[in-house]
This record gives C-alpha cells, structure tokens and sequence, in this order.
C-alpha cells in the first residue's frame, strides 16, 4: 500500500474518517534557487560543489549578504532547510578571507553542538584549510581546553557553559575574545522564560568582555516560526535584528491532520488513550511499510508506545526490531545506532520524547505521529517537520489527548494553520536573574559608575550587594570580593537556586534519587506524601526542612496523596487595569493544610492526614480577572466559587497557546471577595519568583483569554463539564460548565 | 615562627600599595634547616641570582577573574641574604602599580618556584596582568613543589600540605598561624574599615610560607640528589618514581626495593613491581627484570592470584629470553593455581571469578603459543636468542 492509499483509507474508513478534524494538504513547493554570492571566497564554492552543493537556497543566500552587509539577523526556517548554511558560509568566508576572525557558537544543549561540529567538519574537511572548530563542553578534557583556547577557529559551546566557565575565565580567553567577529545562537525561541531571561544577561555580559577586549560581534540567529520572532531576538540581544522568514528550500506535497480519539464516555468527556489510538492510526503505516516517527511528551509515553509498536509490527508481519525507543537517557553509542538505522531504512518505526527535536540528523522520514499536543506550536511543526521529503509525499498527524489545551487544538485546529499566536517571552530585568548577573559581571570586570547593564535599577541592586558583602566601591568602581564563585550558584535553568534533596533509604546505602525545587516541596514531598519517581511509589517518611532534605522510602500501595494547597493573593501594586482586568506585583502565599489518600482505580477519598509545613511566600507578577458580583445576582456562593474555579481552569489551561510555557510555569487561584478589588476575582499568577512577563502579556491578552476559555468549554464534548473544560465536575457540581460560560460570556468586561 | 634575625622594613608605600622587605641570613634557620644550606642544595645550575619563590594570598580559592591577589610575596638571593619582598594591596584601585612592581621584580628571573602555583597562584596572577592591560612576566622554567613533595610524602604523611611538610619535614611546625580559609575574609573586613593591623598576622603567614618553600625546595634537591641518605621518612616509591625520571635508574632500583620492604598487600607489591622492574629495563637490564620477577615468585609462595600474575611476567620475561621451556614451566603453574581457584570460585564474588577466567583463557593461549615455539623452533630465532643470550 503507498502512502497515498493508505491516507484514501483514512479518509474513508468510518473508523477514522470521523475522528479527524482537520486534514490539510500543502503542495509540493519547489526549491528556489541563487547562485553563490559574487562576494563568496572560491574556496568556499568549491568546498561546497565537492559537498554537491551547486546553487544555495534563495534564504542561504540572503543571509550570507545581510551577514557581510554589517546586519544582526534571525533566520526562521523549517526543520531541514539547509539552514546550517546560514551561518557557516559567512563564518567560513571570513575566516577564509583572513585577519584571524573568530567565531563562537552557543546551542542549548550539548548533544546538538556535538551534532554540529561533525557537520561543520565535513564542509572544512572538504575546504583543504586549517580551520579550527571544537566543541567547548563539560567533557572535554584539560590539554584540549588548552588547545582550543589558543586555536579554535569557532568554539561550539552552550549557554552554561559560557556562563559558568568561559566568561568568568576570560583572560584565558583572550584570543577568542580579541577576535570573536560573529555569534552564532541556534535554536532561538528555546531561549525563553527564565532560560532567556537568564541568557539575555550571559549576552550582556558577553558584551561588555568583548568590549574590553575591543571586539564587537555581529549576531546570526536561527528560530523555528513563531508569533514574535523579532521582537524577541531584539529583547535577547537589546538591539533590533532583521527577520529573514522566507525559507527557499523545496518541499513535496503534504498532508497535516489533527486526529482527536473517539469518546467513550460522553458525560464525562472521556475519549480513547491516545497511545492506543495512535498505535491504531500507525499500524496502517507499519502494514505500508512507511518509515514513521512517533512523539510522546513523556519518556513513560514514549515506552508504551514501542512496546505497542512492537506488538503491532508483529501483526504485520514485520521484525519488531525495526521499531525502536529513542529518548535522553540512551546512551550516545545506542542512538547512533538508531539514527544509522533510520538513514539505511532498517529501522521503520522510531518513538521518540522530544529529544530529536532539537535538530539532530536522521535524514527524512514519510510520517510523524505526535501522540499529544507537544506544549506549543513551534514544537508541532519542528516535530511534524521530521516528516517531510524534498520530493515524495508526507504525512504528518497530531494525535489529541484528554488534556484540555489538547482538547482545544483539536477541536479549534485553525491556530495550527494560521499565522501563530504564541509568543516567546522573557524579562532579562526580572530582579532576580539581573541581580545574580550582576555579580557574575563584577567578577569578571569591575563595574563602573555609570556604567549601564540592564535597566536603571542598577545602582539598587549594586549598594544591595555591596550590603550583602559581595561588592566593594572603591574609586569609581565596584569590585567583587566574596569568596565564591559567583557563576557556580546561578543555574540558568532555574529561577529558584534551591532544591529539596530526595533521598531513597530503602537499600541500607542511601541513595539520592532526584531533585524538586523548594516552591513545590509543600506538595510533592510532605510527610507521608506519596511520591512517584519514574513510575516507582516512594513514601516520604521525613521531610527535613530546614536542610532541604526528604527521606523516603520504597513502597508497593494502592492509592496516591493529594496536597491541599491553600494560596492566597496579595497585590502590592497595580501596573495597569482596564475595566475589569489588571495586572500587577502580587505576594502569593502557600499554606499547606491537608493531604488527601485517593484509591489509585477509582479515585475514591480512603483517608487523609495534616501537613505540619511552614507557609511560603513567593513574590511575582500576575494578572486578574473581575466578574462584578452585581453582575450575577442569580447565583449563590457555592455557584459563584464553583463558576470561578471552572473560569480558572480553562484560562490556565488555555494560557500555554499564548505564552510557549509549561502550564506549570502558571498558577491560579480564584476569591469569592478579593481584598483587592472588592470583587470575585480570578487570578493567575508566574510560578517564577519576580516573574518573566509571561502576566504582562496575559493581561495584554485579557479578552481573547475569555474568548478563547469560552469556546473551549462550549466546544467541550462533555455535557456538564469535565476536566477537559471546566475541571473535575465532582467538585464543582453539575451547573458548573453552563455557570462557568456565564461568566465567561457575559460578566467579565476586560476591555 | 620567623622573624629573629629578620628586620622588617616598610620599602615603599602610598598609591595603594605597600612594600615591606625582611631579609635572613645563611645561617638563619628554620626548624632543622638553615637558608644558607638549602640554597647551596638547590644551586645545581649556578642560576640562583635568577630563581624567584613566590606565594600569593587572595580575596577567593576558586580562581577565575574575579579574585585578587592582594599580597604576593617574593623571595630572591641577593647574593648575602635571602631578601623577602611582600607587594601588599592598600586599595584594590592599587593593582596596576601592584603589577608594574612585580613586573619589575621578575623581570631579570628565569626561574619560577612554587608550591601549588601552576594550578592556582600563577594563572591568578597572569589573569590580573592581562586584566591590567599589561604583558605578563614570562620564565624558562617554572617549579612547582607541590608535585615532588605529593610523591615523597603524601603516602607517609597521609596529606601534603606545606603547613604539614613544614612541620614534618623542616621540624618547624607553626603556632598561632591564621588559618589560611580565614584570610580572605580578614582581607574584605580590612577593605572596608581600613585597620591595617588586622593584615599584620597575614603578612607574618606568608613570610612564613615562603621560607617554608624555600627551605623545602632545599629539601627536595638535597633528597632528589641522594635519596638512599636522605635522613627522613620518605615515601620510596614516589621517590624511585623521581629519582628515575631524573635518569638515575639504580638509585631508582634501590628505592623501588626498599619500597617492597613495606609493601605487604598483594596490590602494593604488584604495583611496586612493575614499577620496579621497568627501572631495570629502562637501565638497559632486562635480565635483572626477569631475575626480579623470578625472586618474587620464589618469595610469595601462596598459590593466589597474585602468584599467578607473578609467574605470568616470570613466563614473559623468559620467553622474551626465548628460555622456552622455563617460560612453559612457569604458565603451567601460573594456570593449575588458577584453574584450582576457579574449582573453588563458589566463593569468589561474580566479578572476580570472570577476571579469574579471563586470566585462565590467556594463559592457556601464551602456553599454546609457547609449545608451539618449542615444537618447532624457527632455526632462524633459535639462533638469534642464542646470540642474545650470549651477549646478556
Ligand atoms: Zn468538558
């Protein structure tokens, strides 16, 4: 069967004919063309013919020009458009050209710097020249940090890296510094949220080294599409950079489907498990031979998967052993392996987490099956980019689960197709991160009076630190004299620099078994808390506060725990309002109160307990909603609470479309009666201590968040309202979808 | 603690930076040792108007750009004395002509020695040179005592840390010193309040530290030149391990032997062994390799694993004699203690009795190997080990 009868056959079949609520086919685009630019040293053309590269992409092209002409760029590609190119044909140039240049490449992991330098060796191989390009990572041993320190052409690193090892060392670094001509930063819109925030400082202070060292580097980026491109590499590098988003390279006709399960439970909302689902979908493709990939958002998901894979490759008569896992954690070695099998056609079937996302090398596969929504846009079309040849037909297909975002896509599936609403956001400015940069400067060069980094708030964080005892002001400038290493207690993953420890006792050796960050302790690790570490129960028999510690203990049980977390709001300024939404600084407090232990089938309340913890305060910045009680004189209190609630979830739950984050990164909480306001009022807040403008733009968002929360819980195909739309309905009552719509209709006038 | 016999004077000070020089005499001594002998111990090259010691304090211990070095202290002969120069930070706004001094001072040197400077004091001080928009100093040689004393000591004192090796191995342990965590600490304090005598105690601490180093670098050339009479406790291993990178490979051999006179675990001995016999290789005595395995095999005669390996090298030394018929004698034995070990391998741990089996399946190849050889000896290579053997 070929993949065009099999896509008839989807088409077709009721069995899934139904079930799929958007099918678009794009057609074949072919490949437009320049020729080598005038201005391209003949080294570099002929490198390239013996690469077989005659012609370049007409987006290649353009940005070997806007890179000479002097110009900051990002270019905004597809998977697999040759955009590599982009800057290495510049970078290459100039170092053909002579005057010893150098650049320095940043990705956001080490896997994918380590995937770039084996391509980029390939071109210099081919170049017959001396070129030094070596990868700068955790790995690399001592002699040949020396090495590439004095020769490395182009050092291919990664942001923690140059945060912690490569800046706070930069006289040793003095060569590259001297020379550095261009940065390259790969995987753009990966730099968002607090790691964006985080990086934007790296930048800064990069600058100000090159600065010192006389250099001034230019900038080319690269980004997957999404809603901001722009502007957000101008808030990363505090300059304004050319968007280049017309991509030349050529693609054969596809199909993009969004495939939602049938529900198998109508009053409750409950459809079919996608993993099951896609593995029906699949198993036609397995049954046609065609070479599949398959997402899951977890590495449990990704698991199941195969093994399901497997079974189905035996029903078609096919060796499971051309279905494979692939995810962090194998061992380089194993994925290797699995990429060579993938580019020689003996594996057919690969079920990955996100972890071939970023960019490493399998060549192009026919289909992509993404059993859940990947978390944003920009990682739907990257994932569903795998699929994909220059010339033959591909399918690519989004596989919804129950979750409500999920629920959403599939029921709203144009905001895949139109021009993307997510935005990518960070706040280099955010307190916390600038105050941790700003030591982290010190230590690398005195800061001068007058001297700007960031905002205006500078001489504050200053005199704080020279408080603290971290700084000195002597003679105009400020030194750094505390003994740590400033670099080393600043993670730029992480707002909170601290963590609660969780240590097994089972064995009589104690073991730590992972991490969770002290915010969420409350609920993850209270005492006599259940606590699920990859898919073993562990109980926590002693949570140590005060040394940031849990003890816990392998168990075999049949229910798991639920934390009662209350929270309350307190604004302590109002930066904007209109009409009834606002936005602003708010102490968020979290008291712990009880646990309850809930029968792992059934969901049934089979006891509860105390939690004896302190309440934590986390200072941030949210956005409010008010539904005027005057407004709704028809309900009770308990309706109004239960409506609230349902408000809160479809807006949390909708949020991550808009902001590219993890619904984590948001909380919510809703007040009968806010001090505030005076009025019923739904809050959701950053999780992030001060807070990364992710409230800002909700607020910017205030009426199409209703908008879209509205049509969500309407679109819902339950009929009271279920955890998809509204939330647990057990709790709030059967009125709630109908109250909640009320609310969301009618009451609220944010605009 | 130093200081009779040293007057310490204030050389320099203002724009920051204060200069205070002490100078000792040749017959100033420091718990056994006197400056005149340890300088005679170390001139081998007659360059020692060209050796600078140096030792730093800084604001941290972590490295890195952000870390001052906000004394260094120098130590140098000028021909009567050992003159200790001590370039002290008044204000971190100091540091350029802090720097121009030191410039200055190492300037004519050749010659750097420290103790722990390649790794921490020295890359400091060239990051602060570079920060300072300034060459930093260069040298044909730079000596680093932590290396040679780590060997010589490290295994008999259980550290080797110079406040440890002063007291051990110069016989001058400090009293009332301040604990070297503690000096950064006391540095920032004194930055803000500007009570010079709260540094006086850090200033006494280096100077003791460079004498210390002086004193020790005595030490090590005295002991490096005539380790069998050195008079002091020393590590023999790690001092054969030097003497022979030095090329004098029967000193080494000597060393390596009173080594085995305390190695008394299997592990030691095996690992002073190889050490041993390569010695006397690298002194062009491969007999005296084989003899050396072939005493250790009549020595260790329980039938271990130990022995096993013993009698493996004893094979291989022989067949590289082309003793063929020994070098089967040895391997069958080699292989019945193993093979009678694995009999009994109900007691031995997984990992180990799979490394045993290994063991077992190369000595039977060797021994295949070798019987081949003996079968039908090459005439060609019969000959040859018969010139061989002739001309051992
Ligand atoms: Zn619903």
């Amino acid at each position: 069967m070929t993949l065009e009868q099999i896509l008839d056959a989807y088409r077709t079949r009721p069995r899934f004919a139904r079930q799929f609520t958007a099918w678009r086919t794009f057609p074949a685009k072919p490949a437009q063309v320049a020729e080598f630019p005038e201005a391209m040293d003949a080294r570099l053309r002929h490198a390239l013919a013996r690469c077989g590269i005659a012609q370049l992409y007409t987006h290649q092209a353009r940005a070997f020009a806007e890179v000479q002409a002097g110009r900051d760029i990002v270019v905004v590609t597809p998977t697999a458009s040759g955009k590599t190119l982009c800057y290495n044909l510049p970078v290459l140039d100039a170092i053909l050209r002579g005057g010893g240049p150098r650049a320095l490449y940043l990705f956001p992991t080490k896997a994918l710097g380590a995937d770039q330098v084996d391509e980029l060796q390939q071109l210099i191989r081919s170049l017959e020249v001396e070129i030094g390009a070596y990868t700068y990572d955790g790995d690399t041993p001592g002699d040949a940090r020396r090495t590439i320190r004095a020769a490395g052409h182009i050092v291919v690193t990664n942001p923690d890296m140059l945060h912690t090892a490569i800046l706070p060392h930069h006289t040793k670094w003095l060569r590259l510094f001297e020379n550095l001509r261009y940065v390259v930063l790969d995987e753009l819109h990966h730099y968002r949220g607090v790691f964006g925030s985080h990086l934007a400082n790296v930048l800064r202070r990069l600058e100000r080294i090159c600065r010192f060292y006389g250099s001034a580097p230019q900038f080319i980026c690269c980004s997957a599409t999404i809603g901001n491109t722009g502007e957000h590499a101008a808030r990363l590098l505090e300059r304004p950079v050319a968007v280049l988003d017309e991509s030349g390279a050529p693609s054969g006709e596809r199909t993009v489907a969004v495939y939602n399960p049938p529900v198998v439970n109508p009053a409750l909302g409950i459809r079919r498990d996608a993993v099951r689902e896609s593995v029906a979908v699949a198993e036609e493709l397995l049954k046609g031979r065609v070479q599949t990939i398959f997402f899951a958002r977890t590495r449990l998901r990704a698991e199941l998967l195969t093994t399901y894979l497997r079974e189905a490759a035996r029903r078609q008569h096919l060796d499971p052993e051309a279905v494979c896992g692939y995810r962090a954690g194998y061992l380089p070695s194993e994925r290797r392996t699995i990429e060579a099998g993938l580019r020689r056609g003996t594996v057919r079937a690969v079920a990955a987490t996100n972890a071939l996302e970023l960019g490493i090398d399998i060549g192009h596969l026919s289909a992509a099956v993404l059993v859940g929504y990947p978390g944003t846009i920009a990682s739907t079309w990257q994932q569903m980019g795998r699929a994909g040849r220059r010339a033959d037909r591909s399918f690519a297909v989004l596989v919804a689960t129950s979750g409500a975002l999920d629920q959403f896509i599939a029921t709203h599936p144009e905001y895949l197709f139109e021009q993307p609403v997510e935005q990518a956001r960070i706040n280099p400015d955010n307190l916390l991160v600038l105050a941790s940069h700003v030591k982290c400067a010190a230590f690398e060069l005195p800061l001068r009076d007058g001297e700007t980094f960031g905002p205006n708030t500078l001489p504050e964080i200053l005199a704080y630190l020279e408080e603290e005892g971290v700084l000195h002001h002597e003679d105009n400038a400020w030194h750094y004299v505390a003994e740590a290493y400033p670099a080393e207690g600043v993670s730029l993953r992480s707002a909170s620099p601290e963590n609660v420890v969780i240590i097994d006792t089972t064995d009589p050796r104690p073991r730590v078994i992972g991490e969770i960050d002290l915010p969420s302790a409350p609920a993850f690790v209270h005492e006599d808390a259940i606590y699920i570490h990859l898919g073993r129960q562990y109980h926590v028999d002693r949570l140590d506060w005060d040394e940031r510690k849990a003890y816990v203990r392998q168990v075999d049980v049949d229910y798991y725990t639920d934390a009662q977390i209350a929270v309350g709001v307190r604004v302590l300024e109002e930066f904007a309002r209109e009409r009834d939404a606002a936005h602003g600084e708010a102490a968020v407090t979290f008291r712990p109160t009880i646990f309850k232990k809930l029968r792992l089938a059934t969901h049934e309340n089979v006891g509860f307990g105390t939690i004896h913890l302190p309440e934590t305060t986390l200072h941030t910045t949210a956005a409010w909603w008010i539904f005027p009680r005057a407004r709704v004189p028809e309900m009770d209190t308990d309706a109004l609470e239960g409506a609230l609630l349902g408000v809160a979830h479809a807006l949390h739950n909708i949020a991550p479309l808009y902001l590219m984050t993890d619904p984590r990164d948001v909380g919510s909480t809703v007040e009968i009666r806010s001090p505030h306001t005076g009025e019923p009022t739904v809050t959701l807040f950053e999780e992030i201590p001060g807070g990364v403008g992710l409230a800002e733009r909700l607020f910017a968002l205030r009426g199409e968040l209703l908008d879209r929360a509205a049509a969500l819980v309407e679109g819902c195909g339950c009929e009271h309202g279920c955890p998809s739309c509204v939330g647990p309905v057990l709790e709030l009552g059967p009125e709630a979808k109908r109250r909640t719509l009320r609310l969301l209709r009618d009451v609220c006038v944010p605009a | 603690m130093i200081s009779p016999g040293a007057a310490i004077t204030p050389a320099a000070a203002g724009d920051g930076v204060e200069i205070l020089r002490a100078g000792f005499g040749p017959g100033h001594r420091h718990g056994r040792c006197a400056v005149g002998d340890a300088l005679r111990a170390i001139d081998d090259g007659g360059d020692l108007g060209r050796t600078v010691w140096l030792d730093t304090e800084t604001t941290g211990l972590a490295g890195g750009t952000g870390t001052y070095a906000f004394l260094i202290g120098l130590a140098y002969w000028d021909g009567g004395q050992l003159v200790v120069e001590q370039l002290l930070l008044r204000r971190l706004s100091g540091e350029r002509r802090l720097l121009t001094v030191l410039a200055e001072r190492l300037a004519g040197a050749r010659h750097l020695v420290t103790f722990n400077g390649q790794r921490f004091d020295w890359p400091i001080i060239e990051a602060r040179f570079v920060l300072a928009r300034q060459r930093p100093a260069s040298f044909d040689a730079h000596t680093d005592l932590i290396y040679p004393a780590r060997r010589l000591w490290h295994r008999v004192l259980g550290t080797h840390r110079l406040s440890t090796l002063e007291a051990e191995v110069l016989g001058a342990p400090r009293s009332r010193d301040v604990p070297g965590w503690e000096i950064p600490g006391i540095y920032v304090r004194y930055l803000r309040d500007t009570d010079r005598a709260a540094l006086d105690p850090i200033l006494v601490h280096n100077r003791a530290d460079l004498l210390a180093l002086v004193l020790l670098h005595g030490e090590v050339s005295r002991i490096l030149r005539a380790p069998l009479d050195a008079g002091v406790a020393l590590d023999w291993e790690g001092t054969g391990v030097l003497v022979g990178r030095r090329g004098a490979h029967a000193v080494a051999i000597e060393c390596f032997e009173r080594a085995m006179l305390g190695a008394c675990e299997p592990g030691d001995r095996w690992r002073v062994l190889q050490k041993l016999t390569r010695a006397h290789r690298a002194a062009g005595d491969p007999d005296g390799a084989r003899r050396r395995w072939e005493a250790e095999a009549g020595t260790w005669t329980r039938p271990d694993r130990f022995r096993a390996h013993v009698l493996e090298e004893v094979a291989k030394a022989r067949a590289r004699q082309h003793e063929i018929r020994g070098a089967r004698a040895a391997v069958t034995e080699a292989l019945s203690i193993v093979d009678g070990l694995l009999e009994e391998s109900g007691s031995l741990r997984a990992a180990r009795a799979a490394g045993m089996a290994r063991l077992a399946d190369r000595l039977r190849a060797r021994l295949a190997r070798l019987i081949e050889r003996d079968r039908e000896p090459s005439p060609g290579r019969e000959t040859a080990g018969q010139h061989a053997r002739r001309g051992a």
